[in-house]
């Protein structure tokens, strides 16, 4: 069924039922026997599709049993470290005291250490100069022949010459 | 009361009431859950459009509800909260996974009892199948707004809560994406 082509927008609005139109929409539909069809056709497909989007809504409803379930997930997660956590000013309280500790030996640890040792008090060692106990076990017997003998490419055999004429 | 909301007070409170010392914000969580358990599973269902994760995602919902209870100041604005909550779980999720067959499956799982004709069922499933096909194809804003509007059945004012808009922006929307949605099935 056509309805008058100036028309057809507005009457998907009214079938919609919307549109700021609606009161011209129904004047027009009394006098046009084509749009009146066209509007009870529109009005019939909103509705199949109205309903089609309902009916899949409807299907939408918690299981049996829902409740306790839920009630569950509650009691497990009362027993998680963070319900702990949250739960118990105790356990805030203590966190909360060992971050002052931590800032505050932070800040103020090497003023504290020299008022407890004196000014003089040099550090023992330092860094750079510090050698783990254990460096001359890493050395081998006879690492320094090792270290002198020629290497590949090493032109050997005229410093060996010019030695002998030394020793002349 | 219904036997159904009785049933969820007496679980939920019975279940939750011994874990404080006064009782009394599990009692008003028990009560918060039994006015909005429809609700939020419907909107949940509506975006993911399967049972199974419609239920985890609610759990989830109400899960994080009862833990941040303390910061609700306005008691009375729980639906509406655990509404928004569900809802963003649920959208999160569908998302995050590609869900076509497991959708389609669920979505044939749904058809009407009353549907006894063989060849008018094959029809409806078909037409179910592309309607869903369709709003699957919209643009996010609108097809949140179908989802909670037309297929949670929820009111304009419920969705501009959730959706965090005004209520006449919900309603313009609902209407062009159900314009869309008509315009769309007749070919």
């Amino acid at each position: 069924m056509s309805a008058c082509k100036e028309w057809s927008d507005r009457l998907i609005d009214f079938a919609l039922g919307g549109g700021s139109e609606s009161r011209a929409v129904e004047m027009h539909l009394e006098v046009c026997a084509e749009c009146r069809a066209a509007a009870m056709e529109l009005k019939t497909r909103v509705s199949r599709m109205d309903t089609a989007l309902r009916q899949q809504g409807d299907a939408g409803v918690p299981a049996e049993g829902f409740d306790s379930r839920l009630a569950a997930r509650i009691e497990a997660g009362q027993a998680s470290w963070w319900r702990v956590w949250r739960g118990s000013t105790r356990m805030r309280l203590a966190a909360a005291v060992a971050v002052c500790a931590v800032v505050v030996t932070a800040a103020a640890g090497p003023r504290i250490y020299r008022a407890w040792h004196g000014e003089s008090v040099e550090p023992a060692i330092t860094i750079s100069t510090w050698q783990s106990p254990t460096e001359s076990l890493l050395r081998m017997p006879g690492q320094e022949l090792v270290s002198n003998t020629p290497r590949v490419g090493d032109f050997y055999f005229p410093l060996q010459g010019k030695a002998k004429r030394m020793e002349k | 009361m219904g036997e159904g909301e009785h049933r969820t007070m007496t679980v939920l409170a019975e279940r939750l009431i011994p874990m404080t010392a006064t009782g009394e914000p599990d009692a008003e969580f028990a009560l918060r859950v039994k006015e909005s358990r429809a609700l939020v599973f419907r909107i949940a269902y509506s975006v993911l459009n399967n049972a199974a994760d419609a239920e985890e995602v609610s759990q989830d919902a109400f899960l994080q509800a009862y833990r941040r209870m303390s910061s609700l100041r306005e008691a009375e604005k729980f639906r509406a909260w655990v509404s928004r909550i569900a809802f963003r779980l649920a959208l999160n999720r569908s998302r995050a996974r590609g869900r076509r067959l497991h959708r389609d499956a669920a979505w044939q799982g749904t058809q009407p009892q009353q549907i006894v004709d063989g060849e008018r069922a094959g029809a409806d499933r078909e037409y179910l199948e592309r309607l869903r096909g369709e709003i699957e194809r919209m643009p996010e804003k609108l097809r949140v707004v179908v989802l909670l509007g037309s297929v949670a059945g929820m009111e304009a004012a419920e969705v501009a809560v959730v959706l965090k808009i005004p209520a006449g922006t919900v309603r313009s929307r609902l209407h062009l994406a159900r314009k869309r949605l008509l315009e769309v099935m007749e070919r």
